[in-house]
């Protein structure tokens, strides 16, 4: 109930943290069990090559932000899929920046999210790149709704990559888009 | 990924399946093509916008020479306007089709096509060493001698992968790659052709790890098993495979019977081990109706499995999926669409007078085929097109049928045949 009423982003984390650690009897407390997708051995995620790896691994902390709409930490993370922190932190890190996951921080936690459900999504093709795509979602999530412009580009092999992305508040997309629009105006007049 | 049924008949189904952005309406027939004339062949009927001719199958050691110059046109910047022509063409093509690249990595066990393996720089260099080294092998000692060393070999390899996570996984990633640089809709692992439990074991080994390493490309990793047609009728293993895919979570499962031909005589087991083969998967197409199953080099079973059990079905442009130890000759032999078997050229003649001087077929293609007057290489490209188009007839008469709910009238078509005996397969209810 207490978590229902949760409305700010602080509040959304105090919530998910104390439905996180339950109180053992000794003082200590343990992480609540999240969600995963089925994660290969570690051995066999070492095994594979830099480039496989990397897009596994990436591809698993999606999963796993998509599995678990309340949030998750690193740790929770590294102890279900036996992946060491730094590598978790970074793959998430990296979704942060792409925008397809969020992070709110709390003093020295910080907890992810997947950034939203997709309203609604249409692609623009790059006129300069026949292989670079921008992606333009509607995306709904806690926080409101939110317009997200993604790049997207098509490697050697036709693998789509998340290059880049931006995320603004739908209430404030037409004063951006005015914004942007005056920058290249004056870029042009200059 | 996704499969959407249209219609459903018993155990048949007719579905819309879609590839990344390619969509194709099962059951389809997606020929194998093995030489630069043949994609040319394919090319031309799929431009004509000829009816279920949507798909191609390319086996990886056969890519570079078939598709190999065609994509490195399409990927340089021409002046010229003929060159630029033929990439935009080629483009359209590849825009139209599902391209397969088949890694028949079973021709590691199988002789035949062994030089091409080394032949090639793009491939694997695990699998490049391998082969150079059967080939060094086979000159140097008795035929007796190389045969158990190559069988004691070809175990050791795969044994060896299987334990080496790093060679492994690097072989999947490699393969992959390649793969994908051939423009296929479809990720196929490189797996051991299954003639023992073991094999099925490192198959579906190799098939898990493969599902991760697709991760990071935007194309459906299937899973895939090759077969010896010895094993149809062990009980062990085909238990085990479908116990597997039941479980498992691929949503395209791509199958190959290596040499299967239920239409020889002496193949009654197999007929009936091939016919309990297709009833299991028809019950898991029915049970994961999101999922989808293909068969390679399926020969004159082609059409009772379309019917039965698998969505995309395919076989060499001519028809035949044997590897011959000798040459083919001049003229090659015509499919006959209502016999269902390939009539020799010297019998052609006669049919061909018999039928008012035309092909009994009603294909466009074929309508100006003179028989007495034509040369080899025009026979030979033209009833490569009459063979595919005939597939595409039989998969629009077996989706016609789906959809009025006369299934059983695939049974028909082959009691009139000259492979009746393939009429066992399809179930009566």
């Amino acid at each position: 109930m207490e978590q229902a009423l949760c409305a700010t982003s602080r509040c959304h984390i105090m919530c998910h943290i104390t439905s996180l650690m339950n109180w053992q009897g000794n003082g200590e407390y343990d992480m609540a069990v999240i969600q995963t997708p089925k994660v290969l051995p570690v051995k066999e995620v070492i095994s594979m090559r830099p480039q496989d790896r990397e897009h596994y691994i990436e591809k698993i902390m999606l999963k796993i932000l998509e599995m678990n709409p309340r949030g998750v930490t690193i740790p929770e993370i590294a102890s279900r899929t036996g992946f060491y922190r730094d590598t978790v932190a970074k793959h998430l890190d990296k979704l942060v920046a792409t925008r397809e996951g969020y992070r709110v921080v709390r003093g020295n936690v910080s907890v992810y999210y997947k950034n939203g459900q997709v309203v609604h999504a249409t692609d623009v093709k790059d006129a300069s790149s026949p292989n670079r795509t921008y992606s333009f979602y509607q995306l709904e999530n806690d926080d409101g709704r939110f317009v997200y412009v993604q790049e997207k580009e098509l490697d050697e092999f036709r693998a789509v990559t998340v290059k880049g992305g931006i995320m603004v508040d739908a209430r404030y997309a037409l004063q951006f888009l005015k914004e942007f629009q005056d920058f290249l105006l004056k870029e042009e007049g200059d | 990924m996704s499969v959407s049924e249209i219609e459903r008949d018993r155990y048949a189904r007719a579905a819309t399946i879609t590839l990344g952005e390619k969509r194709i309406d099962s059951p389809h027939f997606l020929t194998r093509i093995s030489n630069p004339d043949e994609l040319r062949s394919l090319e031309q009927l799929v431009m004509e916008g000829s009816p279920r001719v949507q798909g191609c199958v390319v086996r990886l050691f056969d890519a570079k020479n078939v598709l190999g110059s065609s994509i490195a046109d399409m990927t340089q910047t021409r002046v010229d306007a003929l060159s630029k022509y033929v990439g935009s063409r080629f483009r359209e093509f590849l825009d139209k089709v599902t391209v397969v690249i088949d890694p028949a990595t079973e021709y590691l066990f199988y002789e035949h096509h062994l030089s091409k393996w080394v032949n090639d720089r793009a491939l694997p260099r695990l699998v490049t060493d391998y082969a150079r080294a059967r080939i060094n092998k086979k000159e140097r000692v008795d035929s007796y001698e190389y045969d158990n060393w190559k069988i004691a070999n070809h175990t050791l390899f795969w044994n060896k992968l299987s334990h080496d996570a790093a060679s492994r996984n690097r072989l999947i990633g490699e393969v992959f790659d390649l793969e994908l640089s051939y423009r296929s809709s479809l990720l196929l692992p490189p797996v051991p052709v299954i003639r023992t439990s073991r094999d099925l074991e490192i198959a579906i080994q190799f098939n898990e790890i493969a599902q991760a390493i697709s991760a990071g490309r935007n194309t459906e990793c299937a899973g895939y098993f090759i077969m010896q047609k010895g094993v149809l009728d062990d009980d062990g293993i085909i238990d085990t495979l479908f116990r597997y895919l039941s479980n498992s979570s691929q949503r395209m499962v791509v199958l190959k019977f290596k040499y299967l031909d239920l239409v020889k005589a002496g193949s009654v087991r197999q007929l009936i081990a091939y016919r309990n083969i297709l009833q299991q998967i028809s019950f898991l197409k029915e049970t994961f109706r999101d999922r989808a199953y293909m068969v390679l080099e399926n020969g004159y079973q082609v059409f009772p499995s379309a019917t039965v059990a698998f969505d995309l079905v395919s076989t060499h442009m001519t028809g035949f999926d044997k590897d011959s130890e000798f040459g083919h000759g001049e003229y090659g032999s015509w499919f006959d669409p209502e016999l269902m078997v390939h009539m020799p050229f010297k019998d052609m003649k006669e049919i061909y007078e018999n039928n008012q001087n035309r092909l009994p077929c009603a294909h466009d293609e074929c309508a100006d085929v003179d028989v007495n007057t034509i040369d080899a290489n025009s026979w030979n490209t033209s009833r490569r097109k009459h063979y595919v188009l005939t597939m595409g007839d039989y998969m629009t008469m077996i989706a016609n049928a789906i959809k009025t709910k006369r299934t059983d009238l695939a049974i028909d078509k082959l009691i009139n045949s000259d492979i009746s005996r393939l009429k066992k397969l399809i179930p009566r209810s």
